[in-house]
């Protein structure tokens, strides 16, 4: 039986005995002095400092790139803790994944948990499989519509592969064609990964948005009725680039005050551009919009990079300018986009500079 | 013809360059030498708690403890006497590195000097983990790792530095101090506090004594040609 077929009988993190067995030895000699046997602190280590606890699984979502990372190179080069040195050329690379599997197994449901190496960077327009706990502030400005859209988005985990989200859209002043400003359509939704498979880095997940008709429709802020959009979202990573995309379909409640629409998004995010956790990534997407019933197509490229702003790479900012491309003969007024998001799955806003 | 000048030219120009950088000769040099003293009652050392490391505890069968005033027969071990006064003339770093030890769960030495650009050659001779983490202020920090017996790291200071403290955060009680020179005129005092810095140019001095727990002490000292210059200093313990 291959490795692979291992790995997805009995998990991710546990399958491969050999390399966890390795992992110990070398936690046991390197590490357990202050993280201790559980891996949640040794009580004995005389030190006002407590690392992080292995053993809580929201570390699942780390990357095993950062961990790494903070194992050869030490906390500050991260943001974190001086107190945690670096080990630089001490371990092979061999000896260094060993102990990064191995300290994935103190969350003893780690299985059933997507690894943070799917966890792949934001983009400007395009949804994500991965589920998150992080908030974020978006940002839409048209100038030659004198149009600017914020939204606020709140995004938090339950269990292992579920995550539920609330979207505060926001107009905070009115438009040139006289739309007033207020609140849009406040939507809640859910989504649930449905597979994963870290060796071919590979995510997948659905879920169900629910837009709540609270935005004013005579303001061009609303559709006037409830909205449901199931979705099906996907991330590929190909060596250092990813694939990202998602579809949904929106079913309105009333459909003489709104019509179905069909929506997707793909994107490509080229390889980072310095380290994978904080460095530039580069990113083009098309997003588009399908009406059956008057059979419009609307189509627009965004052309975006992002970048983290801070060294442990849970607060990150984006900026991307979309271009309309259809419907062909239609104005095209240039979008300015950007993001600004804070993962507190991975800490406190303060920590990590 | 011509060019046999411009050859004797050169050499007398290479000669006069070599003896202003070159260090003091021998026998031009003198060298300083003194003891620092303590008076008074030295506090009780500080006993150890290595329940945290097994491996610490048993290569201290008997219990450790960390002495904050260490010497013999009224000498003070561990301080770094150094000429404050600006020495006049370039001096090469010195290339012998430095050792700090890790054995038995203890730093060996307390008290290091170094010229800027000296190795440090940090080293654990133990069967357990060890962190070396330098708190300067003025040079870059670092903090090194050393999972494994007989690991070794070298390091450099560009930037002269009084004292600052390096410890192991995983047993806090290892600890030694720092200081960095920009002349090679400094050197630890022995157990009975005596110490000698050969080679010094002759001239007035201002000397510096620096221990990890006590204040900076200063005194002066006169050094003649192919002689020593002594300087006694003496800290008063309350």
């Amino acid at each position: 039986m291959s490795l692979l077929a291992l790995a997805l009988l009995f998990g991710w993190a546990t399958s491969n005995t050999a390399q966890l067995a390795k992992g110990k030895e070398v936690f046991e000699m390197a590490c357990i002095a202050c993280h201790g046997g559980d891996g949640a602190g040794n009580p004995e280590w005389e030190s006002e400092i407590r690392p992080v606890s292995f053993a809580d699984c929201g570390t699942t979502a780390e990357p095993s790139a950062l961990w790494r990372s903070i194992v050869v190179n030490g906390g500050p080069r991260h943001g974190l803790s001086e107190v945690m040195p670096a080990f630089g050329e001490a371990f092979p690379p061999e000896e260094l994944t060993a102990v990064v599997a191995y300290l994935r197994t103190f969350c003893t449901t780690a299985d059933r948990y997507p690894p943070g190496d799917l966890n792949f960077r934001r983009l400007i327009a395009t949804g994500k499989a991965f589920p998150e706990a992080e908030v974020v502030l978006k940002s839409k400005i048209v100038p030659d519509e004198g149009e600017t859209e914020l939204e606020f988005v709140y995004e938090n985990r339950l269990g292992p592969r579920f995550q539920y989200e609330l979207e505060f859209p926001l107009r905070p002043k009115a438009t040139d064609e006289g739309y007033g400003a207020g609140i849009g359509d406040i939507v809640v939704s859910g989504k649930y990964v449905l597979g994963f498979n870290p060796s071919k880095l590979q995510i997948f997940s659905a879920g169900l948005e629910v837009a709540l008709p609270t935005g004013n429709e005579g303001n061009a802020l609303g559709s006037g009725t409830t909205v449901f959009s199931p979705s099906f979202a996907f991330g590929k990573g190909i060596k250092s680039s990813v694939i990202q995309g998602k579809v949904a379909v929106e079913l309105p409640a009333d459909t003489n005050r709104a019509s179905k629409n069909y929506r997707y998004a793909i994107a490509y995010s080229f390889p980072p551009i310095g380290f994978s956790r904080t460095g530039y990534v580069p990113a083009v997407e098309l997003i588009g919009a399908y009406n059956p019933k008057n059979k419009s197509h609307s189509q627009t490229a965004v052309v975006g990079v992002s970048k983290a702003l801070n060294k442990l790479g849970h607060v990150i900012g984006s900026v991307g300018m979309g271009i309309p491309l259809r419907p062909s003969g239609a104005p095209r007024p240039k979008e300015f986009r950007a993001y600004v998001l804070w993962d507190f799955g991975d800490g406190p806003l303060w920590t990590g500079w | 013809m011509r060019s046999k000048s411009l050859l004797v030219l050169s050499a007398f120009v290479a000669a006069g360059l070599a003896a202003h950088l070159a260090p003091v000769q021998a026998q031009s040099a003198g060298k300083i030498t003194g003891k620092i003293s303590f008076k008074g009652v030295a506090p009780e050392p500080i006993k150890i708690r290595m329940s945290a490391d097994p491996r610490c505890m048993k290569a201290n069968p008997a219990g450790a403890e960390r002495k904050q005033i260490d010497g013999v027969n009224g000498g003070l071990a561990g301080v770094i006497v150094s000429i404050k006064s600006p020495v006049k003339g370039t001096f090469p770093a010195k290339t012998t590195p430095v050792l700090l030890d890790q054995q038995g769960c203890m730093y060996t030495p307390t008290s290091i000097g170094l010229q800027v650009g000296q190795p440090l050659l940090m080293r654990n001779s133990d069967e357990t983990l060890h962190n070396i983490h330098p708190r300067p202020v003025v040079n870059a920090g670092f903090n090194i790792g050393q999972p494994r017996k007989g690991m070794e790291t070298t390091k450099t200071f560009d930037k002269p530095e009084t004292f600052f403290p390096m410890s192991c955060d995983i047993h806090p009680w290892m600890r030694s101090y720092i200081a960095v020179f920009a002349h090679p005129f400094f050197t630890v005092t022995k157990d009975d506090g005596t110490f000698e810095i050969p080679g010094v140019p002759p001239g007035d001095y201002e000397i510096e004594a620096q221990h990890p727990t006590l204040k900076i002490m200063t005194g002066k000292v006169v050094v003649k040609a192919g002689a020593a210059g002594t300087v006694d200093l003496t800290y008063t313990l309350k």
